[in-house]
C-alpha cells in the first residue's frame, strides 16, 4: 500500500509539473492549450529518433511557430476561448497525426532494458522514478520561487492578469508569451521523456497528459501556482489508487469524476455571490 | 406597480445598497439619479431578481416578490433595458423583436409538430406586430440585418421595441438616453411617451439630470448606496442634500 | 455497386449524426466532446435489445429515449454555468462512458464487442434496402430538424445562445431550453448509433472513443453550423475525402492520418479565415 502512495505522490509530482505548464500557457496566453499534447509527444519521438535529450528543442522550437502562428493572430484578433481552443485542437489534430505517419501507430520502447530500481525500506523505486522525484522537486521550487520573485515572472504573471497595464508599463506580451510557450514545452519535453523511457511511447499519449494536465489545473482553481502542484499530486494519489482498487481502465474516468464534482461543488457558492452578473 | 421596502445589498461585507423604500405606480414615470457606483443599477439587478437583497422586500404588481425566480418576475411583468443594451447579436432585427414574446405557443417544441396552424397564426402575428415597431422606430429597412451591424442608438431603440413586444408592464430603463445621438433622442422619448400613456409603471436611471427632470414625476436621489432625496424633479432638485452630494458631478 | 452504396449508407448516418450535433454546438454555442457517448449509447442499447429479440425500430425508439435521459445528467451538471464547464463535464462523461463500454465485460462484452447484430428488414435486410430505409430515416431527421430549426423555441435557445442574460430578462428559462435542445440532439445520435450498429452487424468501444468525439465536432466545425446545409456538407466531406484521397493515390495505410491532417489544417485555417465553416451561418468568434 504504501508502495502505491509512492507511486501516486511521484506520479502526482509529474502531474504538478505538467499541469504548471499547461496552466502556464492558459494563464498567459488565455489559450485551452490543446496542443500540448502533441507537443509532449514530439519531445518523446525526437528523444527516441537520435536527438536524445535535445529532442526538446524540437518541442520548443514548434511550441514558438504555433505560437507565432496561430495563437499570437489570434489574439490580435481578440479571438474567443472557443475559438483558439478549436484552432490549438487542429494544431494538435495535425501534430499527432503526422507523427503516426512518420513514425507509425504502434508503441515503440525508448528502451529495451527493465530499468534499474533501487529499495528504501518497504518501497520499490525504479530510476526513472528518482529521476522524475529529483526534476520535479527542483522545477516545483524554483517555479513558485522564480514567478513571485523575478523580474520576467513577474511579467509573465501580470500578462495573463493585467495585460493593459503592463502594456502601459512598456511589457513585451509577444515576448512574453513566447517564453511562456518555452517554458512549458521545456518541462513538459522532459516529463515526456522521462514517462517515455518508463512506458514506451505512442502518437497518442500526450492526450492523455494534456487532460491530466488540464483537469489538475483546473481543479487547483488555476490561479496559484502552489496549488497547482498540490491538485497534481491528488491526481496523481487518485489514480494510482484506482489502478489499486478497480483497475488502470478507470483512471480517466475517476480523474474526470473529480474535475466534474469540484466543478460542481465550486460554482456552486461562487455564482449566487457575484456582483458581477456579466460573468454569467 | 412596485414597491421596495427597507432594501438592503451586501455583497463580501460591503453594504452596496442599504435601507431603500421607493415605490412606483402604473403611469408614472420615476427617475433615479445619482453618480456612478451609488447603487442604482444595482438595485435594477436585484428588482430583477438577478441578486437576492439580504434585507428588506419587494412587492411586484401587488404580489410579494422576495423568493420569486427571474422568469416568475418577468411573468409578473417587469422588463430590463440594459445599460449595455444587449440585443442579440446574431439575430435579425426582426427576430430580436419576435423572441420577445412571451408565452409563444411555439417554444412548446412538440406543438410545431401537432398544431402547425395554430403556430403559423402566432407567428404571424408576432412578426406583424414587430414590424409595427420596426416601422415606428424606423428600423424596418433593416429588419432582416443582422441586430449587430445597428449602432448603438439603433440598438438601443430595438431593445426598447423588444419591451413592448414582451408586454412589460414595470420597466427598468438603465440610461435610455446614454450614449445615444441627438437625432434618435426623440424617438427614444417618443417610446417612453408610448409606455406611459399604455400605463406602464416605469424607472428610469439617467445621468442626465437635466434631461429626466421634465419626463419623470417623480425622483430619487441616491448616493452610495442610500437614498438621500425623494420627491418632484423640482423638489429633489432644490434640496440641500442632492446640491452637497452632487457637487462637482 | 455495393461499395456505393455502402459509402451512401454512411453518409445517411454521418448526415444524421451532424445535424443532431448541431443542435448543440450551433444552435448553443457549445462544444460538445460528449456526441460519440451518445452515439455509442445508441449502437449499445439497440444492439442488446435487438438481440433480445426487439425489433429494429422498437430499439430505435428506447435508445434514443436512454440517450436523452442520460443528457440531462450532463444538463444538470454543467448547464447552470458557462460554455467552458460544459466541454469539461462533456469531456467527463465521454471518458466516463467509454470506460464502462470497456470494463462492463458482462454487458457490453467490452473490447471483444458485440457481434451478430440482426438488421432491419423492411426492405430486405441487405444493402439496396438498407440504403433505402437509412434514407427515408435521414430524410425524417431532415424533416424534424426544419421544423425545430424554423421554432420559436430554437429562436429562443439561440437568443440564450447570445445573451444569457438579456435572455432571461425576457422571461427564458435558459435551463429549460438548453436542456430540451442537448436532449434531442442526443437521441438523435442515438438514432445513427441504431443505424450504424444494424448495418455493421458488429460494434466495439473503439468507435465510441474521445477521439471520435472529436471528430465529430471537427465535421461539424469544418461543414458549418447553424442551419442544414453545413452539417449535411460536413457528413458528406467525412466520408468522400478518403475516396478523393484514394483517387490521389494516396495508399491507404496512411489514408486516414492524411484525412485526419486535412481536418486539422482546417480547423485552424477555418477558425482564422472563414469560422463559420464551408456552409454553415454560426460563426465561433
Amino acid at each position: 500500500m504504501i508502495q502505491i502512495i509512492v507511486n501516486g505522490l511521484i506520479e502526482g509530482l509529474a502531474i504538478g509539473i505538467l499541469a504548471l505548464s499547461f496552466g502556464l500557457v492558459y494563464n498567459t496566453l488565455r489559450v485551452f492549450h490543446f496542443a500540448f499534447g502533441a507537443l509532449y509527444a514530439i519531445a518523446a519521438y525526437a528523444y527516441i529518433f537520435g536527438l536524445g535529450w535535445f529532442g526538446i528543442l524540437v518541442s520548443i522550437l514548434l511550441a514558438v511557430v504555433v505560437e507565432a502562428l496561430v495563437y499570437y493572430p489570434l489574439f490580435q484578433r481578440r479571438a474567443s476561448l472557443a475559438v483558439s481552443f478549436i484552432s490549438s485542437l487542429g494544431v494538435y489534430i495535425i501534430l499527432v497525426n503526422l507523427i503516426a505517419l512518420f513514425f507509425g501507430n504502434d508503441t515503440k520502447m525508448l528502451s529495451p532494458e527493465v530499468r534499474a530500481t533501487i529499495n528504501i525500506g518497504p518501497v520499490i523505486l525504479t530510476d526513472i522514478q528518482l529521476w522524475l522525484l529529483l526534476f520535479s522537486l527542483v522545477v516545483c521550487v524554483l517555479f513558485v520561487l522564480l514567478l513571485h520573485k523575478t523580474r520576467l515572472g513577474n511579467s509573465l504573471l501580470a500578462v495573463g492578469e493585467n495585460l493593459l497595464l503592463l502594456r502601459a508599463l512598456g511589457g513585451n506580451v509577444r515576448m512574453l508569451r513566447t517564453i511562456a510557450m518555452v517554458i512549458a514545452s521545456a518541462l513538459a519535453g522532459v516529463i515526456a521523456i522521462l514517462k517515455g523511457l518508463d512506458a514506451g511511447i505512442d502518437p497518442y499519449i500526450g492526450m492523455g497528459a494534456m487532460f491530466t494536465a488540464a483537469a489538475a489545473f483546473i481543479i487547483s482553481g488555476g490561479r496559484n501556482y502552489t496549488a497547482i502542484i498540490l491538485a497534481g499530486l491528488v491526481l496523481g494519489l487518485l489514480r494510482n489508487l484506482t489502478v489499486w482498487f478497480l483497475s488502470a481502465q478507470w483512471m480517466d474516468a475517476a480523474t474526470f469524476l473529480l474535475l466534474v464534482l469540484m466543478l460542481m461543488f465550486r460554482q456552486r457558492g461562487f455564482v449566487s455571490n457575484n456582483i458581477r452578473l456579466e460573468e454569467q | 406597480m412596485l414597491a421596495l421596502t427597507n432594501i438592503g445589498f451586501r455583497v463580501n461585507g460591503h453594504a452596496i445598497i442599504t435601507d431603500v423604500t421607493l415605490t412606483a405606480s402604473y403611469g408614472e414615470i420615476v427617475a433615479l439619479i445619482g453618480p456612478n457606483g451609488s447603487g442604482k443599477t444595482t438595485l435594477f439587478n436585484v428588482i430583477n431578481g438577478f441578486l437576492r437583497h439580504t434585507s428588506g422586500n419587494i412587492a411586484i404588481a401587488g404580489t410579494r416578490a422576495d423568493n420569486l425566480t427571474v422568469e416568475q418576475r418577468i411573468a409578473l411583468g417587469v422588463g430590463r433595458l440594459w445599460q449595455d443594451v444587449r440585443i442579440f447579436q446574431k439575430m435579425s432585427c426582426l427576430e430580436n423583436l419576435v423572441v420577445a414574446v412571451k408565452n409563444s405557443p411555439g417554444e412548446a417544441l412538440w406543438r410545431a409538430f401537432v398544431q402547425p396552424k395554430k403556430i403559423k397564426l402566432a407567428e404571424k402575428e408576432a412578426i406583424d406586430k414587430a414590424e409595427q415597431y420596426l416601422k415606428l422606430t424606423g428600423l424596418i429597412e433593416k429588419r432582416n440585418i443582422e441586430a449587430e451591424n445597428l449602432s448603438y442608438g439603433q440598438q438601443k431603440l430595438l431593445a426598447m421595441c423588444r419591451l413592448f413586444m414582451n408586454d412589460a408592464t414595470i420597466l427598468l430603463l438603465d440610461e435610455p438616453y446614454a450614449g445615444v445621438s441627438s437625432v434618435l433622442f426623440d424617438r427614444i422619448s417618443a417610446l417612453i411617451e408610448k409606455m406611459r400613456k399604455l400605463n406602464q409603471c416605469i424607472l428610469i436611471i439617467e445621468h442626465n439630470i437635466a434631461l429626466v427632470q421634465w419626463v419623470s414625476q417623480r425622483m430619487y436621489a441616491f448616493d452610495e448606496g442610500r437614498i438621500i432625496a425623494e420627491g418632484t424633479p423640482r423638489e429633489v432638485m432644490g434640496s440641500i442634500e442632492v446640491k452637497e452630494a452632487y457637487a462637482g458631478v | 455497386m455495393n461499395y456505393v452504396l455502402h459509402l451512401i449508407i454512411l453518409i445517411e448516418i454521418f448526415a444524421i449524426l451532424s445535424l443532431s450535433l448541431n443542435l448543440v454546438v450551433g444552435l448553443n454555442g457549445f462544444l460538445s466532446l460528449a456526441h460519440a457517448a451518445f452515439y455509442g449509447i445508441g449502437a449499445y442499447v439497440s444492439a442488446l435489445l435487438m438481440l433480445a429479440g426487439l425489433n429494429f425500430f422498437g430499439a430505435l425508439l428506447i435508445s434514443a429515449i436512454v440517450a436523452a435521459a442520460f443528457s440531462s445528467l450532463i444538463s444538470i451538471a454543467s448547464l447552470r454555468f458557462k460554455g467552458d464547464i460544459f466541454i469539461l463535464v462533456t469531456l467527463a462523461f465521454q471518458v466516463v462512458f467509454y470506460s464502462i463500454l470497456y470494463n462492463w465485460i458482462s454487458v457490453t462484452k467490452g473490447p471483444y464487442g458485440i457481434s451478430g447484430i440482426p438488421r432491419p428488414s423492411i426492405f430486405g435486410s441487405s444493402l439496396p434496402g438498407l440504403a433505402l430505409l437509412y434514407g427515408i430515416l435521414g430524410g425524417l431527421v431532415v424533416f424534424i430538424m426544419i421544423i425545430i430549426l424554423k421554432s420559436h423555441f430554437a429562436l429562443s435557445v439561440t437568443s440564450v445562445r447570445e445573451d444569457v442574460l438579456a435572455a432571461r430578462a425576457l422571461g427564458k428559462n435558459v435551463f429549460l431550453l438548453r436542456a430540451k435542445s442537448i436532449a434531442i440532439a442526443s437521441a438523435v445520435a442515438a438514432i445513427a448509433g441504431s443505424m450504424y450498429a444494424s448495418y455493421l452487424t458488429f460494434i466495439d468501444p473503439t468507435s465510441f472513443t474521445v477521439d471520435e468525439s472529436i471528430l465529430l465536432v471537427s465535421i461539424v466545425l469544418v461543414g458549418g453550423t447553424g442551419n442544414l446545409k453545413g452539417p449535411i456538407v460536413g457528413a458528406v466531406v467525412l466520408i468522400l475525402l478518403p475516396e478523393a484521397l484514394r483517387f490521389l493515390q494516396i495508399p491507404d495505410a496512411i489514408g486516414p492520418n492524411i484525412r485526419l491532417i486535412l481536418y486539422g489544417l482546417a480547423l485552424v485555417v477555418l477558425m482564422y479565415l472563414r469560422p463559420r465553416g464551408i456552409a454553415g451561418i454560426y460563426r465561433f468568434e
